[in-house]
């Protein structure tokens, strides 16, 4: 049990895929100018990562070493056009927001990262449980640089407040690709220093 | 030779299954899917190009044209593979313009064009953009009130194309291939429109007349 504990909790902190493990940048920067944007996205890919990394390590012993990968993005692929084909017509107006970037997950590097690095070595349930952290640290990474940049870039918080506007002359940069790699920056530097002040204390 | 075998039936099982099961689910959700594009992408376009004829409304006025533009679908059976969906837009309750909508192949893939016909005169009455996918911030500026507004009332014997292939469309500098995607949506409808006008009015219960 602790160990299953352990496997979902190291995503969230210790190995938190935009922020310590840098992967799954493309769609991390593009999105995420919005909270909404961001909180969808992540959800997306939190889906998927459990999915395949969930049916990945269930077919770990029949799939044959030398067409895994084939075999992992089939899987992969069938996950996300779900997700596709579900928001479509039941989230439409996310899928409009999101647009390319919900096909693109397929390539996400997280999500195959996950796959090969994890679940073709693990069980069911320990693939699960690193999926679900993996997943909800990535979209809490995705919300967390989206909630800054609408907040600063819009001076809005649309999903929350809706149109109430709290900056009357937002940073309209942040708002641009430039703005998401100074947030993302930012945000990087702020838990390496977190990381060190808490590593001296210990 | 026998792991080969296995390599092959796995992947092809593997594949195969995935394929059975979004088929399931692409039946489950093209309805609702479909029902979306048109109420979020067909119905705002045509109301865009109601709103040319009969001035901008507000939002709520606006609201009431959409819900009313929805009962405004008809289909038009003219040999195609499918029956083609067009909308009737009135004017005073009597049938002033025709939409329909045609696509222009776009930066990102195909660029859906809506086209109000005048049914009097066979002139444009409007342009209205329903999907695409092209870069946003460049491509997407077909969407711009200031590059619509050049159909407005556009002459029937206008040559639909930009002005760089002889036509008679300003592009908009920076995106000439979304432009030029607009523009053969528009030459593709009018042929249609011309070709099967009378089945199209047909179909609405008007006595073809006027300016051919």
């Amino acid at each position: 049990m602790t160990t299953l504990v352990r496997e979902f909790t190291k995503g969230l902190w210790d190995e938190i895929p935009l922020f310590r493990i840098v992967l799954g940048l493309c769609p991390a920067l593009a999105v995420t100018t919005s909270l909404e944007n961001g909180l969808g996205m992540g959800l997306s890919a939190t889906f998927v990562l459990i999915c395949s990394n969930g049916l990945i390590s269930a077919l770990r012993n029949i799939i044959p070493d030398e067409v895994r990968v084939a075999c992992y993005i089939v899987v992969i692929a069938a996950f996300v056009v779900c997700v596709e084909m579900v928001t479509k017509a039941y989230f439409f107006a996310l899928s409009e927001s999101l647009g390319i970037f919900i096909p693109l997950i397929v390539v996400n590097c997280i999500i195959l990262g996950r796959a090969e690095a994890f679940a073709r070595k693990n069980g069911v349930l320990a693939s699960l449980a690193d999926g679900l952290g993996m997943g909800l640290g990535f979209t809490l990474a995705l919300v967390i640089v989206g909630t800054i940049r609408e907040f600063l870039g819009a001076g809005t918080l649309g999903l929350i407040f809706g149109d109430t506007v709290f900056l009357s002359r937002p940073f309209g940069f942040l708002q641009q690709a430039p703005g998401a790699f100074l947030t993302l920056g930012l945000l990087l530097g702020a838990m390496n220093l977190l990381g060190k002040l808490g590593k001296k204390e210990a | 030779m026998k792991n080969s075998i296995r390599m092959v039936v796995v992947l092809s099982l593997i594949s195969l299954l995935s394929g059975l099961a979004l088929g399931g689910l692409h039946g489950l959700t093209y309805e609702r899917a479909q029902n979306n594009i048109l109420k979020f992408k067909k119905i705002p376009a045509v109301a865009d190009i109601y709103e040319v004829m009969a001035g901008k409304l507000p939002p709520a006025e606006r609201e009431a044209i959409e819900e009313g533009l929805l009962a405004e679908k008809r289909f038009v059976d003219v040999g195609e593979k499918q029956p083609v969906l067009f909308f009737v837009i009135r004017k005073e309750g009597e049938p002033f313009a025709v939409a329909l909508e045609n696509y222009g192949a776009g930066f990102g893939g195909e660029l859906g064009v809506m086209i109000g016909f005048e049914i009097e005169s066979g002139n444009l009455l409007g342009v209205g953009i329903t999907t695409m996918s092209e870069t946003p911030g460049i491509g997407t500026k077909v969407r711009d009130e200031s590059f619509l507004k050049q159909f407005h009332a556009m002459g029937k014997g206008t040559v639909f194309k930009v002005k760089k292939d002889g036509g008679g469309i300003d592009a908009i500098s920076g995106a000439t291939i979304s432009s030029r995607a607009v523009a053969q949506g528009i030459e593709l409808a009018e042929g249609f429109y011309t070709t099967h006008r009378e089945a199209i009015l047909a179909a609405i219960d008007v006595v073809p007349g006027g300016a051919q």
